[in-house]
């Protein structure tokens, strides 16, 4: 028998929460300002079997890198020049790209007209109201790589820097190998010292030449 | 005669009432400008306040050993040796939030959220204003350790820490680490084997939480912080280790604001805090300015980790 209560009726069944309207389409993640992208000919990171260019991301806001005031570039690419930087513009993308740059915006929380600003590679995501991890397309990141460096819009990898990276990595090797011959039991250090091994193996085998889905490689 | 329940008292007692403070949604309030560790994180340029210019440029020159003499023979005649020079040059540039509230909101307030308290947020939203531009630059070194798309381990900590050393950079050093990267190392030392995991410092790190200064390895202070943007492309975290003058940063002190309203100087910062009226909107708008700046000051005492966001 239902209780009663002092208003004569039920326990009312429970209901789903009534949801507010709708709210406007902005992301909950914070003002990311704009910024380019930079090549520096020792900035290279091996992936998969091949060199890619570790591109520096630069700021675009007033008051950093030498951005002035106004928001104006000019200082800043000198100083990127005076560090042996390369500044990729915005544009620097194959004919085939939709939006014809390589960044792009969303509007987020924060004053009027707050943006965030990720490359078109990154796509920002939202869970239970709350910045959820971004889902980056590295394949197609990779491919704009390999496509500045084919279409020679950033010089291939000097001799140099490939020494300086695997003069590094004889160094992890080397740390690694230390470890696991003090700790023979443990065998995720056997693994790493392998893995360390088969990387730096890979690095000197790959060549400088940038491998392309579907585009040969240049000589 | 019927019982005065809860249920039935709708016009005396109300459906819910405020607690009796705010608190502080959850966020990262941690900078370096408030804290001990400024001394080794950024040069401080100087002040732009009546030098003509917002740009300031600091000179970087070969001099105090970076020439060493050479062996002369008795009567044999010297030539000069040039000084090395190079500069490196830093803006300021304006950086603001306003806030305003109403006087019937403000009359209401029971909690403290109050003209005086957006006032008061002002400080707390410069230093995490300067944190975000100091931050910015992490990424920037060309000297890169870690691995994209690949956990930060005990490795890279050294490898950045062995990079600073090479370079002959003067410690004591500083690691800035994105939380993810900070816990993904503390998880790498638990895999550690030998006599480094058993020191004091690593084993008290393990202990961490919360952000900011998590714990110091190898004699190194480790920041935690939001503020450490992404790289490649959002798939890593550009954090960094460096030693003094890796970065510079500059400042520029207002001149007294003629014809304001109330002007709040933040002693001690570059912050002012100018209260606007619009009595026929009975709003008190509260804006905070400074005029800060960061830029790289010499890129061979930092060192970028690029890892696994």
């Amino acid at each position: 028998m239902p209780v009663e209560f002092n208003g004569g009726g039920q326990i009312p069944a429970p209901q789903a929460p009534q949801m507010g309207p709708a709210q406007e389409s902005r992301l909950p993640h914070g003002v990311r300002p704009p910024f380019v992208l930079a090549h520096h000919p020792v900035r290279w990171m091996f992936v998969d079997g091949e060199w890619l260019p570790d591109l520096v991301p630069i700021t675009i806001e007033p008051g950093i890198s030498a951005v002035d005031k106004a928001g104006d570039t000019t200082l800043m690419l000198v100083e990127s020049q005076k560090r042996g930087r390369i500044v990729l513009p915005w544009e620097l993308v194959p004919p085939s790209t939709p939006s014809g740059k390589y960044i792009r915006a969303y509007p987020c929380t924060g004053p009027r007209g707050a943006l965030y600003h990720c490359t078109i590679w990154e796509e920002p995501r939202v869970l239970a109201g709350r910045p959820a991890p971004d889902r980056v397309d590295q394949d197609g990141y990779r491919a704009w790589l390999r496509w500045l460096i084919a279409e020679r819009h950033i010089p291939a990898m000097q001799e140099e820097a490939r020494l300086l990276h695997l003069g590094n990595q004889e160094a992890r090797v080397a740390r690694a190998t230390a470890k696991a011959e003090l700790q023979p039991t443990l065998s995720h250090l056997q693994e790493r010292q392998e893995a360390e091994k088969k990387s730096l193996e890979a690095m000197k085998a790959a060549s400088e030449a940038p491998k392309g889905k579907g585009r040969e490689a240049r000589s | 005669m019927a019982n005065f329940l809860y249920s039935g008292a709708g016009d005396v007692r109300l459906a819910e009432v405020l607690a009796a403070e705010y608190q502080l949604i959850l966020a990262d309030r941690f900078s370096i400008l408030m804290d001990p560790l400024m001394s080794r994180a950024a040069f401080y340029a100087g002040n732009a306040r009546g030098k003509g210019s917002t740009a300031l440029k600091t000179p970087l020159v070969g001099l105090s050993g970076y020439n060493r003499m050479g062996a002369v023979a008795e009567n044999a005649s010297t030539t000069p040796t040039s000084v090395a020079d190079s500069s490196a040059t830093v803006t300021i540039g304006r950086q603001a939030i306003e806030r305003g509230i109403s006087d019937i909101n403000d009359l209401v307030d029971s909690i403290g959220l109050n003209v005086e308290a957006l006032i008061r947020d002002g400080l707390m939203a410069y230093a995490m204003r300067w944190m975000e531009m100091f931050c910015a630059l992490l990424p920037g070194f060309s000297s890169v350790v870690g691995t994209t798309n690949t956990d930060m381990s005990a490795d890279d900590f050294f490898s950045a820490q062995f990079t600073l050393i090479q370079n002959v950079v003067p410690g004591p050093y500083l690691c800035v680490l994105y939380p993810v990267q900070a816990t993904d190392f503390l998880n790498s030392i638990r895999a550690e084997g030998g006599p480094w995991k058993e020191r004091e410092d690593v084993q008290t790190i393990l202990g961490a939480s919360g952000n900011g200064l998590i714990g110091m390895v190898n004699n190194i202070p480790i920041v935690s912080s939001q503020m450490v943007p992404t790289m490649t492309a959002g798939a890593d975290s550009g954090g960094g280790m460096f030693g003094a003058r890796a970065i510079q940063w500059a400042s520029g002190t207002p001149a007294p604001v003629r014809g304001a309203g109330e002007v709040i100087y933040q002693a001690g910062t570059v912050l002012y805090t100018e209260l606007e009226r619009d009595a026929s909107a009975t709003l008190t708008k509260i804006v905070h300015n400074a005029h800060i700046g960061f830029a790289e000051l010499e890129d061979l005492r930092g060192c970028t980790i690029r890892t696994d966001r």
